[in-house]
């Protein structure tokens, strides 16, 4: 199986309001998959469906087939275990107020108490893999707030790393951070793909042509509903996209 | 390790407590009006209702006794009525002051006084009541001292909080546009104030006005203390008299079988007037919401 | 112009107002402490206060400090061995002994009018005094003892004829107070009727024989010659006075010693830590009945008729009086479950009671967690449970708490769910179904049973300074919070 993820004609609802329409995509592994588009138009909705964070949300409903793994994620997979899985990382960093340690260590206690020495191992490995280690290893009890912006975020992604995932989403990650931190981030993004598979919702056009492998153009109707225009390889959609709305898009006729 | 089945059992029964834990407040709601009802209906299998609500004759140990609760209605009425009297304009200035003038550290000692009086418990007010209040009404008024007017004021201090939070935020939230209006037009500050800041907030003055009546007429030791305790009609607020808190917290020690009975059908009526002052409050609130 | 007038009179009404309110809490709060920490109460005395016995000899004590003056009678009473404890003198449970040095013997048994042999056969103990005196000792001494503080002893009385003192009509006089006696002495008042007593002149007599014979007269004079005087069978009255008794009032030993007799003797040592207890237990049924609520209200609830129920149960349930919840607690707790009156029917009625306020408090406390930390904890994989008690709760931990210290500061002080649940025992609570006295009930308690309400003043202090201690914190905590 070369999809991470399959789905199907994918409809979402917030009550009566459709807000994605018939979405039909593949997500192929050990790839990072960009989703791009204008603002409100679903990309971070279909994003949390992918992990059923949307469960947390009133009045969603969904129809469609979503499948992880070739299993699909509400009949196959506990909400739990999906999200071990399938880990996310947010617009703006979220570490808990708490020690960087404590933080990364979080969800693995969530499953039994590691030892100390196991602990240290995913402490140091996840954190080399978020490039973060040689900055902080020597505090790693200090207060995860007390680090900056770009730091926080690569707490976040180690955090996430922590508990084994498959797949890691990223909802707009860089967003709210410097040029700086953003190229960092991008560079781990290509080093994580190797391991994991990445899919990245991304507002900057150039972030999603420098990093990703796969595009995904989301478009949103006159009914205010999101929908997919089309996606596939990178370099063709943006030198030769299919869709004329999609190149309109990408020469920033709208945005 | 936790396996997931583990976490989720927990999960689960965790929810089912939290629920449980929410729902006793309903359910100590409903067993209060149970209990209260339960013991205080009976009452009026040997007492007709017109005779215990309209008869001031409270005689339980007579050889025919009779349980008519007019003089503590009566007694209670004044109370609250003089209470809310002198409280209106120290709680408004208050009021006023806190919401349009106070700057630093006026303002912050008004507010820390409040919030102290606001936590002084009832039996130190009945107890400054005994050694300051029933004197000074002695000397000024004549007569006890001990007299449903000392009760008055000690609840007017108590109820003072109360009535000026709500009052205060009314007051507060009176748009400035409002007041630069009157303002623009060459209105003093009292006159903004009382033609256009108090009419706005009116609803929320008045809401504050009936919480405090809650206050008052649900207060049983200070009264108690102050009071005078006396279970006659009272004609003069003057005289020593019994609020109905004062009523059941005196005879239920010593009371049985249909006094108790009649005490209870006392609780039982404090309770509806209660819950019927907060109906109002809601029902203030609301209008004023939609306006 | 004359708005203008109403207008500078109107915002210096509301000033004055507003300030009224802050002196009524200064009032209330500085006399409290006044009478609480200086006693002003007046007592009947038999004695005239502040004319003493020259003695011959020197009373020691080594207890209690304010002891400065004994009564002529009680001093007999003493030296008889009819006194075997300090607590009808001074409150304090301690046992009395009496040591005499042996030639003061003489000199002490004449003062009293009394013969040596009855002193001895009183259990005095007689010879020298040992180096260490168990507490509770009074010497008598020829040298003041170092280390030990002198007493002095009234002996004046007002002696009348019994006419004045007998009933008249409805009235009769039973004591003076102090200005009624001024006026006696300076002849104000120079007829009895005016001080209650019956319609005779006052007339001052130097001769105590006299006194028989004249109705309405009266006299100073010494207790001695007074008992004298009436064992030789002259018919006379002795008119008590009233003292002013000064002094401090709480002092640290009455804080810590234990409770005698129902308040009457000894401290509130055992009531402040039956108090104690009981606002543990409150806390720990209050609250994490009250944290669950606000929990499951806050994290679990979805917007509908249960949530709204719940809502209105609790705004409900905080405008129930309290004289309700302790009928409530009567019926179920006392009665139905069969505790009677004890720590625990009190306890839990007083926890129904403050659940609103900790529901509502830690409902505004969840309220402020950031969000975003519930999501990176479920993206996590964790259960909503899970992140409650991981994220959740630690973030809120400042307001809850802040919560749970107000609600705490509400339970210290009531009386009215109190009266007919928790009891009156004054003994250390031992038990869960044990009676047990808290601070509130015994202030209401010393009251109405018309104790010295000097006791009542002190406990209430002790109960004032608890309330401001706990809201003090309350407001620091709430202080801190802002700050980080």
């Amino acid at each position: 199986m070369n999809a991470v993820f399959e789905i199907r004609g994918l409809n979402l609802w917030y009550g009566q309001a459709h807000a994605l329409k018939d979405v039909d995509l593949s997500i192929p592994r050990n790839s990072i998959t960009a989703f791009i588009g204008p603002s409100g138009c679903g990309k971070s909705t279909f994003l949390r469906v992918l992990d059923r964070m949307n469960d947390l949300v009133d009045g969603v409903r969904i129809t469609g087939k979503v499948n992880f793994d070739g299993k699909d994620i509400y009949q196959h997979y506990e909400a739990m275990e999906l999200r071990r899985k399938v880990g996310m990382v947010f617009q703006k960093p979220n570490p808990f107020p708490m020690s960087i340690l404590d933080n990364i260590a979080y969800g693995p206690r969530l499953y039994g108490s590691p030892n100390k020495h196991d602990l240290m191992e995913i402490v140091e490995r996840t954190l080399r893999q978020a490039s973060l280690w040689d900055e902080v290893k020597d505090r790693l009890h200090k207060n995860a707030l007390s680090l900056s912006g770009g730091q926080q975020q690569r707490l976040c992604i180690a955090r996430t790393l922590a508990v084994n995932p498959e797949v890691i989403l990223m909802d707009e990650p860089t967003s709210a951070l410097d040029p700086i931190s953003t190229t960092h981030i991008e560079n781990l993004m290509i080093e994580l793909k190797k391991k994991y598979t990445i899919v990245v919702v991304t507002h900057n056009m150039q972030q999603a042509s420098r990093v990703s492998d796969v595009t995904c153009f989301f478009l949103i109707d006159e009914q205010r509903c999101g929908f997919l225009v089309e996606s596939g390889n990178t370099e063709d959609m943006f030198f030769k996209p299919r869709d004329k709305r999609t190149e309109d898009y990408i020469s920033g006729k709208f945005g | 390790m936790k396996s997931i089945r583990t976490r989720q059992r927990i999960e689960q029964g965790g929810r089912v407590i939290l629920l449980l834990c929410a729902l006793l407040s309903i359910a100590t709601v409903c067993l209060i009006t149970l209990f209260i009802f339960q013991q205080g209906v009976p009452t009026f299998k040997s007492v007709p209702l017109k005779e215990f609500l309209f008869s001031s004759d409270w005689s339980p140990s007579a050889s025919n006794p009779h349980y008519g609760i007019l003089s503590f209605v009566v007694a209670s009425f004044w109370v609250t009525f003089l209470s809310l009297l002198f409280t209106t304009p120290i709680a408004l200035s208050c009021a006023i002051y806190l919401a349009l003038f106070a700057k630093g550290r006026a303002a912050s000692l008004l507010r820390t006084s409040l919030e102290l009086l606001a936590g002084i418990p009832s039996i130190i007010f009945g107890l400054f009541g005994i050694a300051v209040v029933v004197p000074f009404v002695r000397n000024v008024f004549g007569g006890n001292g001990y007299s449903l007017l000392s009760a008055s004021i000690i609840l007017a201090i108590m109820i003072l909080p109360t009535v000026i939070n709500v009052s205060e935020v009314s007051i507060y939230a009176v748009s400035n546009e409002l007041r630069d209006a009157s303002v623009a037009l060459g209105a003093t500050q009292w006159q903004t104030i009382s033609r256009v800041v108090l009419p706005s907030s009116r609803s929320g003055i008045v809401a504050s006005l009936v919480l405090g009546l809650g206050r008052a007429i649900g207060e049983t030791t200070a009264v108690l203390l102050v009071g005078g305790n006396a279970p006659l009609f009272p004609t003069s607020v003057l005289d020593m008299g019994r609020t109905l808190t004062m009523n059941i917290v005196t005879d239920m020690s010593y009371a049985e079988g249909v006094h108790m009975s009649a005490l209870f059908a006392t609780a039982m009526l404090l309770f509806i007037v209660i819950l019927s002052l907060n109906f109002v409050v809601v029902a203030i609130t609301k209008r004023s919401r939609i306006k | 112009m004359n708005r203008i007038r109403v207008n500078a009179t109107a915002l210096f009404l509301i000033r004055f107002l507003s300030f009224i309110a802050i002196a009524l809490l200064c009032l209330i709060l500085g006399y409290i402490t006044y009478r609480g920490l200086y006693k002003s109460e007046k007592i009947e005395s038999e004695t005239l206060g502040g004319l003493f016995m020259e003695q011959d000899y020197f009373i020691n004590t080594s207890s209690h400090e304010g002891l400065r003056t004994l009564s002529y009678f009680t001093l007999q009473k003493m030296a008889l061995g009819k006194v075997s404890s300090w607590r009808s003198i001074t409150s304090v449970d301690e046992p009395f002994s009496l040591y005499i040095e042996p030639a003061m013997v003489e000199p002490f048994a004449r003062s009293m009018g009394i013969e040596k042999e009855l002193i001895l056969a009183g259990g005095a103990r007689i010879g020298k005094i040992p180096k260490v005196l168990v507490p509770g000792a009074l010497v008598i001494s020829a040298n003041p003892i170092s280390g030990m503080k002198t007493v002095q002893v009234e002996d004046q009385v007002l002696v009348t004829n019994p006419k004045v003192m007998e009933l008249y009509g409805n009235n009769r006089v039973t004591s003076l107070s102090k200005s009624q006696l001024e006026g006696v002495l300076s002849g104000d008042v120079s007829s009895w009727d005016q001080v209650g007593g019956p319609n005779l002149p006052t007339t001052r007599n130097k001769n105590i024989g006299q006194l028989s014979l004249n109705e309405g007269s009266y006299g100073i004079f010494s207790a001695k010659e007074y008992l004298d005087a009436k064992k030789k069978g002259s018919a006379l009255s002795l008119l008590p006075t009233e003292k002013e008794e000064r002094g401090a009032n709480l002092t640290g030993s009455y804080l810590v010693a234990k409770t005698v007799e129902s308040g009457k003797y000894g401290g509130i040592g055992t009531i402040i830590l039956n108090t104690l207890v009981m606002v543990l237990l409150t806390l720990l049924v209050a609250g994490p009945l009250g944290i669950s609520a606000a929990v499951y209200l806050e994290e679990y609830a979805r917007k509908g008729k249960i949530k709204d129920s719940i809502s209105s149960a609790i705004d409900i349930l905080s405008g129930i009086p309290s004289i309700i919840f302790g009928l409530f607690g009567l019926l179920v707790f006392v009665q139905l479950c069969g505790w009677s009156f004890s720590l625990i029917s009190g306890t839990l009625t007083v926890s129904l009671m403050i659940l609103p306020t900790v529901i509502r408090t830690s409902q505004e406390a969840i309220k402020t967690v950031n969000p975003t930390l519930k999501e990176a904890s479920l993206a996590l994989g964790a259960t909503k449970l899970e992140t409650i008690w991981h994220i959740v709760l630690p973030s809120s931990k400042r307001g809850i708490v802040t919560g749970l210290i107000l609600a705490i500061g509400r339970s210290i002080g009531e009386t009215a769910a109190l009266i007919y649940t928790i009891g009156s025992s004054t003994d250390l609570v031992h038990g869960l179904t044990s009676s047990c006295r808290v601070l509130s009930m015994h202030i209401y308690l010393t009251i109405t049973e018309g104790q010295s309400s000097d006791k009542a003043f002190a406990s209430a202090l002790v109960l004032v300074v608890m309330v401001l201690l706990i809201n003090t914190l309350a407001k620091i905590l709430m202080k801190g919070g802002r700050k980080s």
